[in-house]
């Protein structure tokens, strides 16, 4: 069964007089297990799809199946406990709190779905994005991509099965980006399914497969084996 | 577990704010502090006033004549009160002293010093009635009230006056000039505001009204009835007969006044109440417009931490978590101040008996959990609305939040 399953996904915001079509009518699926990049111009429609799959916003029309639940409807406390236990976030800008140290930080999803020993299963996490040297620091201590790795180890404590990526790499160089997708790629190798949106390519070689949307529509699916196999074709 | 978390996050945010959250709690510390001050300086005052009224008895019926002055000598006073009077009320059943009583200022003298006080011109049952106990010496005889005797008695404040450090006892002063000898000193009573015990002279009634004053009728008959004795039946009672010895007609006014002493600290303590009252009121108001502060700095606080909220809920927060995470930081903040206000309110009552010997503060013991309630119940009636505002904030718009 798919882990994600859309069916004609619509977002439409009214601004007024005119109507801004975010996404219009999309339609895919996502396999467990998967790394998925998701690609696109800016205005796309990248962003807003992210927030719907993570049960942040919700579609204007259309269903969202979450491992099979339709959860188009769910009660906004459902929807919070959904975010919780099955949806890990990681943001481009970190979206770290402030004034809390990085076990802390860690702590938060724990915390709100009431997990016992928060502060081993936070330990636990920290050590495997490297940052066990760092418990006790803020975020304001930490350089960036520590940063994205201590937001990547609070997306990953909760043992969900989907962390949805919002160009996690926008803001660090190159080298930082590629320590963040590595680990990345250690998640998915113990079956945790991704999403990552991203305007990079390094990024998105990555991934075994690639959407494009385009004007809140999907306008590619392609699978890395593809590719290689065009360009063995074009050869 | 998430709730201690969240009341260290309280704690956390607070202080990095310390400035702002120390002139937001004063408001409520002010609040909590006068509330605690003026209910203990109120309950203090009620307390002496109503302790010195019972200090006199409160089986005591004081009756003078029909006129507007205060322990009135001036003209129009009415002149009708008589000793007669007072030996009818004696036969009253439920009577048990009866002590006539004229009152007069006069310029009192010994040797050089001089002073002008209250001449009081009574007789022996007095000093009972009043619960007027004799400090040095004695009080007069009846022996010596029935033979005009001039002997005098004074009280500490007078005797303090005139003669300082000297043994008064046996010793000779002059009162208008006539020459009295002293025989005892009353014991302290404290000033009642309205009379002064302990400044008086107290000598033989009939010296006073015939060789002293001229006085022909009474200014004061004062009485105590038995234990047990209804006051308001023992007033009706003495109206009755009064009206009777002075011969009133159905319908016509009383010619005299009869105050008991229940009613009177009744009367006083409904007085220092609502003035206690109003002074709560005053400190209530300063409560609330330090709840408004609270709420006002609650409102910046969730603006501020629009992006917070975002990322708890996109962690899994339900509203009512962040509603909860709001609460708990108006409720630090009010109950931070509400405790600061009773370690205020508590050293001004400290303070207040230091400089204040005429009565003291008192702290009632309830007053200080009942503080701690009213700055908890303002916090969260003040802080609700902000928090519900957090709570209810939707998670992607929060999140987009610059
Ligand atoms: N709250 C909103 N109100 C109105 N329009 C919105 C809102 N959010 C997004 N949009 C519009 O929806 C479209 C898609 O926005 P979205 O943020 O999903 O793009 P994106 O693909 O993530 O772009 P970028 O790569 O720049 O992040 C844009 O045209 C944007 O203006
Ligand atoms: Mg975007």
């Amino acid at each position: 069964m798919s882990i994600i399953a859309t069916e004609n996904i619509a977002k439409i915001y009214n601004m007024g007089e005119t109507e801004v079509r975010a996404l219009d009518g999309v339609t895919f699926r996502i396999e467990p297990g998967e790394m998925t990049a998701m690609i696109g111009a800016s205005g796309s429609g990248k962003t807003t799809l992210l927030s719907i799959l993570g049960c942040l916003d919700r579609s204007s029309s259309g269903h969202y199946f979450l491992d099979g639940r339709d959860v188009s409807n769910l009660h906004k406390d459902d929807l919070a406990r959904v975010r919780n236990r099955q949806i890990g976030f990681v943001f481009q800008n970190f979206n770290l709190l402030p004034r809390m140290t990085a076990l802390e930080n860690v702590e938060v999803p724990l915390l709100y779905g009431g997990w016992s020993n928060a502060k081993d299963r936070s330990f636990e996490a920290l050590k495997r994005v490297g940052l066990a040297n760092r418990a006790k620091h803020e975020p304001n201590q930490l350089s960036g991509g520590q940063r994205q790795r201590l937001a990547l180890a609070r997306a990953l404590v909760t043992e969900p099965s989907i962390i949805l990526a919002d160009e996690p790499t926008g803001n660090l160089d190159s080298r930082t980006s590629e320590e963040i997708l590595d680990l990345f790629a250690e998640l998915n190798a113990t079956g945790v399914t991704l999403l990552v949106v991203t305007h990079e390519h390094m990024v998105a070689e990555k991934c075994r497969r690639t959407l494009q949307l385009r004007d809140g529509r999907i306008v590619s699916d392609s699978r890395n084996g593809d590719r290689q196999k065009m360009e063995a074709e074009a050869d | 577990m998430l709730f201690w978390t969240t009341v260290k996050v309280a704690f956390r945010s607070l202080t990095a704010n310390k400035l702002r959250s120390i002139l937001t709690a004063v408001g409520v510390i002010i609040g909590v502090a006068s509330v605690i001050a003026v209910s203990g300086v109120g309950a203090g005052a009620q307390i002496a006033i109503t302790g010195d009224i019972k200090s006199m008895g409160t089986n005591l019926l004081l009756i003078r004549p029909g006129q507007r002055d205060y322990r009135g000598i001036s003209a129009g006073t009415r002149q009708t009160m008589t000793l007669k009077d007072a030996e009818e009320l004696l036969k009253l059943p439920m009577v048990e002293m009866v002590a006539p009583e004229v009152v007069s200022p006069a310029q009192v003298k010994y040797m050089n010093n001089n002073t002008r006080t209250t001449v009081s011109g009574t007789v022996v049952t007095y000093f009972a009635v009043r619960s007027q106990e004799i400090g040095l010496g004695r009080s007069f005889t009846e022996g010596e009230v029935n033979s005009l005797a001039r002997v005098a008695v004074l009280g500490p404040q007078t005797a303090e006056r005139l003669f300082g450090a000297e043994d008064p006892l046996g010793k000779s002063i002059k009162i208008n000039g006539v020459s009295f000898r002293v025989v005892g000193v009353t014991k302290p009573k404290g000033d009642m505001g309205f009379f002064n015990p302990d400044d008086e002279v107290f000598i033989p009634l009939l010296v006073a009204m015939r060789q002293l004053f001229g006085f022909t009728s009474l200014h004061w008959i004062n009485c105590t009835i038995y234990d047990g004795a209804d006051i308001h039946e023992a007033e009706k009672a003495v109206v009755a007969l009064l009206r009777k010895c002075h011969r009133l007609q159905e319908g016509e006014d009383n010619d005299f006044f009869v105050r008991n002493m229940s009613d009177a600290i009744d009367t006083l303590s409904s007085v220092t109440g609502a003035v206690t009252l109003l002074l709560m009121t005053v400190a209530g108001i300063s409560l609330i417009v330090g709840g408004i502060g609270i709420m006002n700095i609650m409102l910046v606080s969730v603006t501020e931490r629009t992006r917070e909220i975002g990322v708890r809920k996109a962690l899994g927060a339900r509203d009512r978590d962040i509603m909860r995470q709001f609460l708990l930081e108006a409720l630090a903040l009010s109950l931070t101040g509400g405790l600061i206000g009773i370690a205020f309110g508590l050293s001004v009552i400290v303070g207040f008996n230091q400089f204040f010997t005429q009565f003291h503060a008192v702290t009632d013991p309830a007053s200080v959990p009942l503080a701690f309630s009213v700055s908890a119940a303002v916090g969260v009636f003040f802080g609700w609305y902000p928090a519900s505002k957090a709570s209810r904030l939707d998670p992607i718009e929060a999140l987009r939040y610059e």
